[in-house]
Formats: C-alpha cells, sequence, structure tokens
C-alpha cells in the first residue's frame, strides 16, 4: 500500500489581480522506501506541492481547490492541529535548498538537533543519539562538531546537519525541495549518494524535487515532469528520461546540455515558462510546442495511461 | 598578436585576522597564465571559493591584481594613461550571474543599454542612439516594445538578454560571462547560450566563460582551464580535458556531473571532502587534502603546471609527460 498518496490535488493562489490555480489535478503515489522525483522548471508548481502535502501552506494567499492527501493512511485535511504537528517533522520532515535559512545562526548545531528529538522523540532527546545522528549522515568528528555554530560550518555540512535533524525524528518520507542546488557539484555528488544511502538504509521514502535532469537521472525509481501546475508526464525515470513520449519532457532534455556531446547548438525551447496569470488555454504547453495542433489550443488534454504505470497529457502522442 | 595575454597573475586580499592587529592574506589568484585569441573563448570552471570570480573581476580593472601582468593587444592595462583606460573599459565588457541585481531597477531598459553609448561617446544624438538601441535589442532576441519598460516586467532569460545587449552596445572585443546561465531554467538557459555563440560568428566576440557548469563550459568553450583554491590544475583544449582529464580534481569534477554516472562508476568511490577554506590552503599540492592519490611528495611540494603535450598543462606530481 502507498505511503502517500495524492488525489487530484488543485492549489490557488489568490492577489489583487484574481485566484490562479497554480496546481491543478495533480495525482501521485510513493510506496514505503521508494525514491520519487518531481521534475520541472521554476514556476511550475512543483514546491508548492511538497508543501502542500503537510498543509505547510499559508492561506491565504493560498487555499486548497479540492483533492485529497493520505500519508500513511491519514487523510491530511481532516486532520486537527495537534496530530497535524505531529506529523509535520514527524512522519515527514523536509529539507530545502538553502540549509544557512532555516538554521538558527545563534544556537549551536547539537541544541537544534535536540531540539527536533525532544519534540518527536523525547526518550531519545540525548548527547548520544545526537552524535549517533551526526554519524549517520558522515560528518567527521561529531562529537566536536556537535558544539559548532552554523557559520563555522561549511555549505555541504551545514546540508548534513539539516538531514540529521530531518532524521530525528525517524521519519517514514523526507521531502528534499532542490537539496543541492545552493552546494558545489563535488559536494552535491556527497549529499546525493548519502541521501540515496540512508534511504535504503532507514527505509524511508525520499521525495526529491529538482529541476536538474542529471540528479533525477542519478536518483529516482520514478518521476513526475510538471509544467505550468500540470503533470505532463509520469512513470518509471528510466522509462521518462530515456525515452520521453511528451513534448515537453522531450524538449527539455534536448535542451540541456550534456558532457561529452561536444559543440553543437542546443535545441532551445523557444519562449518563456508562462506565469500563474497568463497560462495559455488548452494545452499548457501548446504556445511552445512544435507538435501543436488546432485541437490543442481548445481543450486541456487529459493524462492518458501509456502502459506499465506511464501516464502522458498529450492527445497527439497518446491518442486516447 | 594575442587579444589577451595574462602572465603569473596573483590577486592577494588582505583581511583581518584572529588576533589584535593581526594580519592575514587570504591569496584569491596565484600565478595564472593564459592567452586568449580573437573569436575564440576560453572556459574557466572551479567551485566557490577558488578564485574564478576575482580573476574576471581584475580583467574589467574592478580589482587591481597584487602581482603579474595583463596585455590586451600587447599593452600592459594596469600602466595605461586615461584616454587608454577608458577605450579598454569599451573594448572589454562583462555579462553577470544575476540579471536581477545586475541592472539598475529604475532605468528603463533603453536607459540601462544607452548609457554605455552616451559614457563613451560613440554617438551623441539622441534619435540615432535610439535606433542603435533597438538594432541591440533585436539582436539579443527582445522587440522594439522592450524599450520604454523596466527591468521588473521581465522574465530572468529576458534580462539576461537586456544584460548582454547592455554589453554589445560599446562594440566590445572580449566578453567576461561570469557563470551568464548559472540562475536560468534549462530550456531558457540553451537560449542563451544559443545567442552567445551567434554573436561570438557574428562580432568576432572572445569570450572568458566562467561557470561550474562542465556540460555547459564543454558547449561552448574552445580552451579550458580547471581552477583550483587560486591555481589553475589543468589547463588546455575543452575536448580533450573533458573527454580525457588528467588531473585527479579534473577527473573528480567530471565524475561528480550528475547523470553522467556510468554502470562502470558505480564503484567509483565518489568525491570525498569539502573544499578547503581559501584561507587556509593546505601545503603542496593544494588538492591533497582531498586527492585519492596524494602521496607524501604532494604534502610538502607544490606541483607546477607543466607540459604534458605541447597546449595541454596539468599541475600534478603524479602525471607523465605524453608522447
Amino acid at each position: 500500500m502507498a505511503l502517500l498518496e495524492v488525489h487530484d490535488l488543485s492549489i490557488e493562489l489568490s492577489d489583487r489581480q484574481g485566484t490562479y490555480r497554480i496546481v491543478d489535478g495533480l495525482s501521485l503515489d510513493i510506496a514505503p522506501g521508494e525514491s520519487f522525483c518531481l521534475i520541472g522548471e521554476s514556476g511550475s508548481g512543483k514546491s508548492v506541492t511538497a508543501l502542500s502535502l503537510t498543509r505547510l501552506l499559508p492561506s491565504p494567499p493560498f487555499s486548497y481547490a479540492g483533492g485529497e492527501v493520505r500519508i500513511d493512511n491519514q487523510d491530511v485535511f481532516g486532520l486537527d492541529d495537534r496530530t497535524l504537528r505531529r506529523l509535520r517533522g514527524g512522519k515527514v520532515s523536509y529539507i530545502f535548498q538553502d540549509p544557512v535559512a532555516y538554521l538558527n545562526p545563534v544556537h549551536r548545531v547539537g541544541t537544534q538537533i535536540l531540539e527536533m528529538l525532544k519534540l518527536h522523540r523525547p526518550e531519545k532527546a540525548n548527547q548520544e543519539r545526537i552524535v549517533e545522528l551526526l554519524k549517520l549522515v558522515e560528518i567527521p568528528a561529531p562529537e566536536l562538531r556537535l558544539k559548532d555554530y552554523p557559520h563555522q560550518m561549511s555549505g555541504g555540512m551545514l546540508q548534513r546537519v539539516m538531514i540529521a535533524i530531518a532524521l530525528a525524528s525517524e521519519p517514514l518520507l523526507l521531502v528534499a525541495d532542490e537539496p543541492t542546488t545552493a552546494l558545489d557539484v563535488t559536494v552535491q555528488e556527497q549529499i546525493l549518494r548519502l541521501l540515496e544511502k540512508l534511504r535504503r538504509q532507514l527505509g524511508m521514502a525520499v521525495l526529491l524535487i529538482s529541476h536538474n535532469l542529471g540528479v533525477v537521472h542519478d536518483f529516482a525509481d520514478r518521476v513526475a515532469v510538471m509544467y505550468a501546475g500540470q503533470v505532463v508526464e509520469y512513470g518509471k525515470a528510466t522509462e521518462v528520461l530515456n525515452a520521453p513520449q511528451h513534448p515537453y519532457t522531450e524538449a527539455l532534455l534536448e535542451a540541456a546540455p550534456r558532457i561529452g556531446s561536444g559543440q553543437h547548438r542546443l535545441q532551445a525551447i523557444p519562449g518563456q515558462v508562462p506565469p500563474p496569470h497568463s497560462f495559455p488555454s488548452g494545452c499548457r504547453f501548446h504556445t511552445r510546442c512544435n507538435l501543436t495542433e488546432p485541437s490543442c489550443s481548445i481543450s486541456v488534454p487529459p493524462l492518458h495511461p501509456a502502459g506499465d504505470g506511464r501516464m502522458v497529457r498529450c492527445p497527439i502522442r497518446v491518442p486516447s | 598578436m594575442k587579444l589577451l595575454e595574462v602572465q603569473e597573475l596573483e590577486i592577494r586580499y588582505r583581511v583581518q585576522g584572529n588576533g589584535f592587529r593581526e594580519r592575514r592574506y587570504l591569496q584569491a589568484v596565484n600565478q595564472v597564465s593564459f592567452e586568449l585569441d580573437r573569436g575564440r573563448t576560453i572556459g574557466l570552471v572551479g567551485e566557490s571559493g577558488c578564485g574564478k570570480s576575482s580573476l574576471a573581476r581584475s580583467l574589467v580593472l574592478l580589482e587591481e591584481p597584487t602581482n603579474g601582468e595583463i596585455r590586451y593587444q600587447g599593452r600592459n592595462i594596469l600602466n595605461m594613461n586615461r584616454a587608454e583606460r577608458k577605450d579598454y573599459r569599451r573594448s572589454v565588457q562583462m555579462i553577470f550571474q544575476d540579471p536581477y541585481g545586475s541592472l539598475n531597477p529604475k532605468l528603463t531598459v533603453e536607459a540601462s543599454v544607452a548609457e554605455g553609448i552616451r559614457l563613451q561617446g560613440l554617438m551623441t544624438k539622441p534619435d540615432q542612439i535610439q535606433k542603435e538601441v533597438i538594432r541591440l535589442l533585436e539582436k539579443v532576441g527582445l522587440d522594439a516594445s522592450a524599450t520604454k519598460r523596466y527591468p521588473r516586467q521581465f522574465s530572468g532569460g529576458q534580462r539576461q538578454r537586456i544584460g548582454i545587449a547592455r554589453a554589445l552596445a560599446v562594440r566590445p572585443e572580449l566578453i567576461v560571462c561570469d557563470e551568464p546561465v548559472s540562475a536560468l531554467d534549462v530550456s531558457v538557459q540553451a537560449q542563451v547560450i544559443n545567442l552567445l555563440r551567434e554573436l561570438q560568428t557574428d562580432f568576432q566576440l572572445s569570450y572568458l566563460f566562467i561557470t561550474h557548469d562542465l556540460a555547459v563550459v564543454e558547449n561552448i568553450s574552445h580552451e579550458l582551464m580547471v581552477m583550483y583554491l587560486g591555481q589553475i590544475v589543468e589547463q588546455g583544449p575543452a575536448k580533450k580535458i573533458i573527454s580525457q582529464p588528467k588531473h585527479p580534481y579534473s577527473q573528480m569534477l567530471i565524475a561528480s556531473i550528475p547523470g553522467n554516472r556510468t554502470e562502470a562508476d558505480e564503484n567509483w568511490p565518489g568525491s570525498r571532502g569539502d573544499i578547503p577554506s581559501p584561507l587556509n590552503v593546505p601545503p603542496g599540492c593544494p588538492f591533497h587534502s582531498r586527492c585519492p592519490l596524494a602521496e607524501e611528495r604532494c604534502r610538502l611540494e607544490r606541483p607546477l603546471l607543466k607540459p604534458i603535450t605541447p597546449r595541454h598543462h596539468v599541475a600534478c606530481h603524479l602525471v607523465a609527460t605524453e608522447d
């Protein structure tokens, strides 16, 4: 049975000009211990989706316009505040892009890990457990480093501390929102390896959010590709990345320069990612698509099954 | 004659030490030499703190080198007179990483792009300048309607195009590109890289292209320098370094690129360690603390950049000359 089930989730954002549907009819499921990736460019709705899983979006300006989120068989929208607080950081932990922004600069990192233990695992709120967690995330000399303040650590080390804090509650699902985007390449590689090791060792599921197709290729079992608030393609990572069916996935893979491919003109996608107030009618990608037909601008194509758990939102490529 | 020759460039900053009146120095750039021809691109890759931005800033006179020479068309840029210096500032332009921070939010696009033309005195008649601005904007893929709008009304990719138009306005010969596509989405990144390639052909531009992304650098560069803690560790033809990296650090960088891992690499030990602080550069080879091959000699003696083929240089004790 799935650990996380999202069914037909829609999220709206309101401002003075109006209300925009920034996530539209999103469905996905993640099995225990699985690694799942949400791929998308800025403004595709991937981070908003991640935060909505534990109702972390402030309302207003955001509002839930429909759908259901179930975590470990609990309906997240039906939970009272107390249970919801135990879910956040408990069964579901988060790490983000910029660890500096999420750590308190005036407290030692050990204290910040202890805080999480006190909240979610009070029986283990002691120094031994802090050292154990720092060892788990491969911080050398953990007995000494737990006394460090955040400014004494490098970016890679801080991201490890963030992971240690996230793991303190022994979560079932770790949501990692662009965890390596701010890091150098060699450090990024270390953090991704660490996440992969922890996932196997602890058996927790990981939802990784990234715009980097290489990261996704190395990490994910299954992926969902998002464009302008909608999932356009969904399926096993190897299949989606090696044989993309949706024109957007295909164009995105073509546009990224690849190592070892030498000098050539890149296949850029024309135009820009549309902002929420001007999502095109019909298929949201039709204005930038090279396959477009007149019908594409009229009705929003549904996600259509393409075999083996694959779903594709393109009536030209996968006719119903 | 080479367009640009940099010889044994060093940049050192004085920083506050721990003790009272203690002085410490941060060696940001250490003995860097390279040459660049007209119409060519030299890539510079390295991780944060390796000195790549200091090097870039020194070329556009935003930073004064501590030692070494920068020669532009044979003339040392550090002892030019006022007029020569002004012309040098025209011929070498820079494009920055952050398209949000590098444009004045209170100037219209037209005013931003025209600023250089006016200051350099290239044109004086307002209608002539306006025509030129429109021509430049069209050249970078924007249209004339952009002129009266403000930077905030544009997306990241469009702002980067405005930044490029601004650099082109004064008819430069060399453009220093400091991470010009790192902040952009993949689909837009490709548009900007293609644009830079077109402009290079159209205007015979030379680029110093700084990035941490090896796939981008491979696509655009002829030559390549790999920098680590202020020093060049490998330098040569881009294609060759990327297909057969010789320095252990270049090898680690290339193996770390996500998506580049193959089945055969599954046993690769992985990158290790953090980049040391540039304030505490390890003695000997700067990379020895993270190098899987480090020997005793590497801890004691700094390897010099030496040729392994006439155009390919590596700074490593353990790499032998090729025949």
